[in-house]
């Protein structure tokens, strides 16, 4: 019997015994993953945070105890160890001319540049530009809406479905959602900026919808709504999510980039 | 196209209950993109991954639950991957680890070969019966040894990459390969003796 006989018939069996596609029920459970629990927890992160936070804790103690040892014996340059040197204040930035108002609805123009999906996810690259004659901002948090060819709701992110209440505290527990709660700052938006962003939309349980898919971003404090429509060329026939019955939909978005 | 000016207007409170998210969610850590980034990566892999799992636990519902468990351990630990180029080695482990924790949970009983396709009969020198003792003596290998049965001569890898894999020394996994092979060699050349001897 040859070595390579058996070579052949071991992978044959092998081959034979593997499973040549994946159950949809797997398909659907693991690409739910990512859509039930959006913010994944960065534990090395946090951990080298909280180490160099340690670390910066014991410095800062240090550099203390050296400045009430230095001013206690005399040796600062302002008696009474009340006031700081000058120098510390030099560098501290000048606060920007931000614009006066905050971007409205009529002010800003906005459009989808391609539509992805991945798994359970469809995810838009949005664009805004401002065209108005001046400058607004813009927040960085808008509320979304995944359109069809209607107007009709897919999925919005406003709307707190009541009958299932645990998913929202379910976000408030997810570590990286309450380490980067810090809110980013508004954007300011000069006459013809435009800023980016992508947007995912999961889990659509409900009837078919006509395309083409938009995005309807929901401006706060009675700014209106902007819609964001496939640009020429970018096809969104396969831009609603499928149905993975874990959220009642689901969308998210990045922070604005320029 | 959308009429854009219908969409701005539309009125955001009157949406459908069955529609509704649960969560306002907006954020500025690109979450949006490791999502995608995630999705795509397993998406690609997962044929893979069952695959290995399935051969690994002998039984596919154990395997897709094992593949689940993976799925989900790696989404939580995603951002410790630097490099996505080495998400599949990384995911082949956490999918092989998620495979050991089940079996030591559940002690799952090996697949008896009833939902085992029949062999083709692809060369005459090769019996139906031969195959059949290779496949029963796979069943018979430890989880294991079967897999790195499975890593080299299903995937093949070299033995380096199955190291990487299984979290395991080179060395240990000459040692595995060469006792499983061993004992698979035995079963199918005894086989082969008694095919002989019959004609």
């Amino acid at each position: 019997m040859s070595d390579e006989r058996f070579d052949q018939d071991l992978r044959s069996v092998l081959v034979e015994a593997a499973p040549r596609e994946v159950p949809a029920d797997l398909r659907r459970r693991v690409a739910a993953v990512s859509v039930s629990d959006p913010a994944p927890r960065p534990a090395p992160r946090l951990a080298w945070l909280r180490a160099a936070q340690r670390t910066l804790g014991a410095v800062a103690a240090i550099v203390v105890l050296i400045v009430v040892v230095t001013v206690g014996f005399g040796l600062g340059t302002q008696p009474g160890g009340g006031g700081h040197p000058a120098g510390l204040t030099d560098g501290s930035p000048s606060p920007s001319a931000a614009p006066s108002r905050a971007c409205v609805a009529a002010d800003l123009a906005a459009r989808i540049t391609a539509w992805q999906g991945a798994a359970g996810s469809r995810i838009a690259d949005v664009e805004i530009t401002n065209t108005a004659d001046d400058a607004c901002f813009v927040s960085a948090t808008v509320a979304l809406q995944l359109v069809d060819q209607g107007g009709r709701v897919l999925i919005d992110s406003k709307t707190v479905d009541a009958s299932e209440p645990p998913s929202v505290t379910r976000t408030a527990s997810v570590p990286v959602a309450t380490a980067t709660a810090t809110p980013a700052p508004d954007l300011a938006l000069e006459p013809g900026d435009t800023l980016r962003t992508q947007v995912a939309a999961s889990d659509y349980c409900g009837p078919a919808a006509s395309p083409p898919i938009g995005i309807v971003l929901v401006l706060p404090a009675a700014g209106g709504s902007v819609a964001a429509v496939p640009a020429d060329g970018v096809s969104s026939s396969d831009a609603v999510p499928p149905c993975l019955g874990i959220t009642g939909g689901h969308i998210a978005m990045n922070g604005w980039r320029r | 196209m959308v009429d854009q000016g219908a969409l701005r207007g539309h009125p955001s409170g009157a949406i459908p209950t069955a529609f509704a998210v649960a969560r306002p969610d907006v954020s500025g850590d690109g979450s949006v993109a490791r999502r995608l980034a995630f999705d795509r990566l397993t998406d690609q892999r997962l044929l893979r991954a069952y695959r290995l799992a399935t051969l690994v636990m002998r039984d596919g519902n154990e395997a897709q639950d094992a593949v689940h468990d993976a799925a989900v351990l790696a989404w939580t630990r995603f951002d410790e991957l630097r490099d996505h180029d080495h998400f599949d080695a990384w995911f082949d482990r956490i999918v092989i680890n998620a495979c050991r924790q089940r079996l030591r949970q559940r002690r799952v009983r090996p697949l008896v070969n009833a939902a085992t396709p029949d062999v083709a009969l692809t060369d005459g020198a090769t019996s139906r019966a031969e195959r059949e003792v290779l496949r029963r003596a796979l069943d018979r290998l430890t989880p294991e040894h079967r897999l790195v049965v499975v890593l080299r001569h299903l995937e093949g890898y070299p033995i380096s990459e199955i190291a990487t894999r299984i979290g395991e020394r080179e060395g240990t996994v000459k040692s595995r390969l060469h006792y499983a092979l061993r004992e698979l060699r035995a079963a199918y050349e005894a086989a082969d003796r008694g095919r002989e001897s019959n004609q």
